[in-house]
């Protein structure tokens, strides 16, 4: 990794470390992993925007069901993730994020439409997304449907607030295993 | 009717304005509403007669002159909120630290703008000037906030600069300090990557299979990290002394006093060359060691202090590691709703999968346990219980379990025989006994045993046919753990009854059985390995109906927790012994990890991880707890060789202590008090006195949480009935609005008053009576 320690300065690392969850040996790792998926254009200019289908050229992304969203939701700009946008990502799905931050993302990605309410159309999307090629019948998908918002929706409003999904999604002890890459 | 009629009736009717603005201020949480302003800008209400309404922001131009009216009926209407019918909360609003307002979210939406966020910042710094915070809380507090790196970095550049506050000397000190203690914090984040040993490999191994797989080398790299400092314990204070005894003082110094020489073969049985080594109770000397002149030290007492040392540390140790699993997976997970179907949906992905293969199971995988959820379900409904079928089932669990214990007596019953006709024939000198095979006997019995009765145990429980699959597996880890349990217990006894009395020494034949064990116990898990998965893997690519095994997490990692169960009863009798597990185990986990890789395949099954670690680090506790129970009794009871060791011509171990405290006693007076004092009846009962209180206050406690706990929850759940009842009177009110005048506050007071006396009770039956209170309230005016 000697290349990319002249990359940053010691100030710019020092930044990174305070303002994410990952060590500066992390952070050069995500830079040496940003690098490789596009070496030309990161060579040239570290501030680069990569366009989001090299982004989902990541291992982790390639075979994740939501990795259109997960772009969407961490490009600060919607059509490409510059570096920071990318340690921002690494930065929450790594071991070192507290939960509360975890959900908060979490809620962002499953939460397609973007007003803030996860609503059935939403739900639905996850689930599809979710089983792949096997596809659930209608009516199993209304029943899975049905039994989400039974167990999650506490103010019978038919969505999902953010609230609610906070409430219940820190009761899962799976949720923070899973939600994470491993570096 | 037109939505551009609704707005206009909206703007002109008052009170329906500030209802939708009241609605669009409060948020869930009380607390927050002087300061955090609610970001559900883009919500939208349903109207009974069918309109979307889409309350605006609090950007909206409220009048002047309304504003005081405005404040007061809010008031009142907040006091009439269905959840504010909860009395028995307090409703002080506290301050809480920055860093406490870090771990609070501020829940920005997606399409969040500038003003928001300098909304947030206006009240951080609010926050800052009002309450003494230091450089690292106001860090915490930005980390945290779910914006993107760009905006943190100005957002902590602003804040930063604004704290120009003037510095005392004290505070300079205090803020110097915090820094330093910030860098070691850093430091040793950095240094503890040195004991992310393996990683890459976990990494890759995650991958591939998903964190089920994983768990098992997570486990076994743990275990490995338990039993370094061990190591260091037992070669610190008890080899090296030793070793220094042995090249100083011993008669012949060094090895030459050894009869044996070094075959290969000792590696195998432990006995031989190894015998009259550091690496059994039984070389180690009773006097004291002098290597540098007029310092002694006494290897007996060392021996016995060192021992409670590494208990002691294991106990620490493993208490903590449990009880942090099980608050972590059963208390704070607990609760009286149960979320398979959200846990299943939302938790379902394991986003480390980085293979297209594991990716594409776990969705099959997902999709079936979806299915069967949902079949399960309808099926658990349907099901009719006949009285013959029920009968039937009861009495196969009956005969199941009478053949399980008669499974178990049967193994201990030939470990036993086998013990006793062939083992301890290797140390008795007068008998003929075959140079390998004898010794290996036993060990090769236990384990055959172990690897060919669990499958009995298989067959037994498909038949038994439980509900859940799960259900299934912990009767099984259950069997399984009784019957190696069981088959220690029985040595444990042989050794200290037969083997004690019929052996010169004894305590070193018992090293060496427990080395054996060891040893023999690798070689089947390497056989295993070699057999079941690449041996399939070889079959399976020559014959396509031979699939690549899975891998068994749950048999391999109990495996681990009977191994590590074998190094804490051998501890005391073979020091050495944690040198030959930290070996084992590496060894297992390189052989482990590449014939995963290799020659498993993903499992379809749903692995539950977090419970199931739980359940294995119980199981390490209980046999921990077992092995402890094992030692205890043959360091107190059972009578120490005369012919070796530390402890030859005393009744039992631990007569060494009782004398040295004898020894201060008649020594020293006052030590003699203490000890007649601590022992005496009544401290003792004081004590016991004392910590019983402790534990009734905390149960205390425990329960008033619990209870705090369910009054929130009721909390909660009438929150979210303010909404609808809000909702109910917008609706209301509007319906009606258009017949009123438009001074929005008396309507409002008016309806207020109508509802007489204001229901206590929460839920639909007081919103049923707010609307009727609506209904009738225009006809007072």
């Amino acid at each position: 990794m000697g290349g990319s320690q002249s990359v940053f300065t010691e100030e710019e690392l020092d930044d990174y470390q305070t303002l994410t969850y990952l060590s500066k040996k992390e952070i050069l790792h995500v830079f040496k992993r940003f690098k490789s998926l596009a070496p030309g254009l990161v060579d040239a200019n570290k501030n680069v925007k990569l366009p989001l289908s090299k982004i989902t050229e990541m291992p982790e992304l390639k075979v994740n069901p939501f990795r259109d969203q997960i772009c969407k939701v961490f490009s600060s700009s919607g059509d490409g993730m510059t570096f920071e946008d990318f340690l921002d990502m690494m930065s929450v799905f790594s071991d070192g994020a507290p939960k509360n931050v975890k959900v908060e993302y979490a809620f962002r990605v499953y939460d397609f439409d973007g007003d803030d309410l996860i609503s059935d159309t939403d739900l639905q999307n996850v689930i599809e997304k979710l089983t792949g090629a096997n596809q659930l019948s209608e009516a199993d998908m209304q029943q899975l449907i049905e039994n989400i918002m039974e167990e999650a929706d506490l103010d019978d409003d038919k969505t999902l607030s953010f609230a609610e999904f906070e409430h219940v999604i820190s009761k899962a002890p799976d949720f923070v295993n899973s939600f994470r890459f491993r570096m | 009717m037109a939505s551009e009629n609704n707005l206009s009736t909206f703007q002109d009717n008052g009170v329906s304005r500030r209802l939708v603005a009241a609605n669009a201020q409060y948020s869930l949480s009380d607390e927050e509403d002087n300061l955090t302003p609610n970001h559900h800008s883009g919500t939208q209400y349903m109207l009974s007669n069918g309109d979307i309404v889409t309350p605006v922001s609090q950007g909206m131009v409220i009048d002047e002159m309304e504003e005081s009216i405005f404040d007061q009926s809010m008031v009142e209407l907040r006091k009439e909120l269905p959840s504010r019918q909860l009395d028995t909360l307090t409703e002080s609003v506290t301050w809480t630290s920055m860093r406490k307002r870090a771990t609070s979210i501020y829940h920005i939406t997606m399409t969040s703008n500038q003003r928001q966020e300098d909304e947030i910042v206006e009240s951080l710094e609010r926050e800052i000037d009002l309450v003494d915070s230091s450089p690292q809380d106001i860090d915490e507090a930005v980390r945290t906030m779910p914006t993107t790196l760009s905006r943190k970095r100005s957002i902590k550049r602003k804040l930063s600069s604004r704290r120009k506050r003037k510095l005392t000397r004290t505070k300079l000190v205090k803020y110097w300090f915090a820094m330093l203690w910030q860098q070691t914090k850093y430091q040793l984040r950095k240094w503890r990557r040195i004991f992310d040993l393996w990683s890459s490999h976990l990494t890759v191994i995650e991958g591939c299979f998903g964190t089920s797989v994983a768990s098992y080398f997570i486990f076994l790299k743990w275990v490995l990290l338990m039993n370094i400092p061990i190591f260091l314990l037992t070669f610190g204070f008890l080899v090296i002394p030793q070793i220094l005894y042995r090249f100083h003082q011993l008669e012949p110094s060094g090895y030459a006093g050894n009869s044996e020489s070094f075959t290969g073969i000792e590696l195998l049985t432990g006995s031989g060359f190894f015998t009259n080594t550091e690496m059994y109770y039984g070389f180690y000397t009773d006097k004291a060691v002098e290597a540098v002149t007029n310092l002694e030290y006494k290897m007996k007492y060392a021996y016995l202090l060192t021992c409670g040392g590494y208990y002691l540390f294991c106990l620490i140790l493993l208490g903590y590691s449990y009880l942090k699993s099980y608050r972590k997976y059963y208390i704070d997970a607990g609760g009286t709703i149960s979320l398979y179907y959200f846990n299943l949906v939302y938790c379902g992905w394991d986003y480390g999968i980085k293979s297209h293969e594991a990716s594409v199971l776990k969705q099959s995988s997902i999709y079936q346990e979806i299915k069967e959820y949902l079949a399960g379900k309808n099926v658990n409904q349907r099901r009719n219980k006949s009285h013959q079928a029920f009968c039937n089932k009861w009495a196969f669990i009956i005969l199941a379990w009478a053949v399980v214990v008669s499974l178990l007596a049967a193994s201990g019953y030939i470990t036993y025989t086998v013990s006793n006709k062939l083992s301890i024939k290797t140390a008795l000198d007068n008998s003929t006994s075959i140079p390998v095979v004898s010794p290996l006997a036993m060990p090769v019995v236990l384990s055959s045993i172990q690897l060919f009765v669990p499958m009995i145990f298989t067959f037994l429980e498909t038949s038994e046919n439980y509900s859940q699959p799960k259900y299934e597996l912990y009767v099984h880890m259950f069997r399984d753990m009784a019957l190696k349990a069981t088959m220690l217990a029985v040595l444990v006894y042989f050794w200290f009854k037969i083997a004690a009395s019929k052996l010169e020494c004894w305590e070193t034949f018992v090293g060496e059985e427990i080395y054996r064990l060891v040893i023999v116990d690798l070689i089947f898990t390497l056989g295993y390995s070699f057999f079941m998965e690449f041996c399939r893997k070889l079959f399976s690519l020559k014959w396509r109906s031979i699939e690549r095994a899975e891998f068994a997490t749950g048999r391999h990692t109990l495996e681990l927790v009977y191994s590590q169960s074998l190094c804490w009863l051998g501890l005391f009798y073979s020091p050495l012994l944690p040198v030959v597990v930290i070996l084992k185990l590496i060894i297992i986990f390189y052989i482990k990890r590449f014939s995963v890789v290799q020659n498993c395949r993903p499992s379809l099954k749903p692995w539950r991880a977090s419970r199931t670690h739980t359940i294995f680090v119980g199981y390490l506790f209980i046999f921990f707890i077992l092995s402890c129970v094992a030692v205890g009794f043959g360091i107190f009871l059972v009578k120490p060789s005369t012919a070796c060791g530390p402890y030859k011509n005393y009744d039992t171990s631990y007569q060494v202590m009782t004398d040295l405290i004898d020894k201060w006693k008649a020594d020293n007076h006052i030590v003699k008090e203490i000890f007649s004092f601590i022992s005496s009846p009544g401290f003792i009962s004081g004590l016991l006195v004392f910590l019983g209180m402790v534990l009734y206050y905390t149960r205390t406690v425990m329960l008033s949480h619990r209870e705090r706990v369910e009054q929130f929850k009721m909390q909660l759940a009438s929150e979210g009935k303010d909404k609808k009842f809000l909702l109910n009177l917008l609706n209301q009110v509007r319906v009606r609005g258009r017949r009123v005048s438009k001074h929005p506050g008396p309507t409002l007071h008016k309806t207020m008053e109508a509802i007489s006396p204001a229901q206590k009770a929460g839920g639909k039956v007081f919103v049923k009576s707010v609307a009727e209170g609506a209904l009738i309230a225009p006809s007072n005016i």
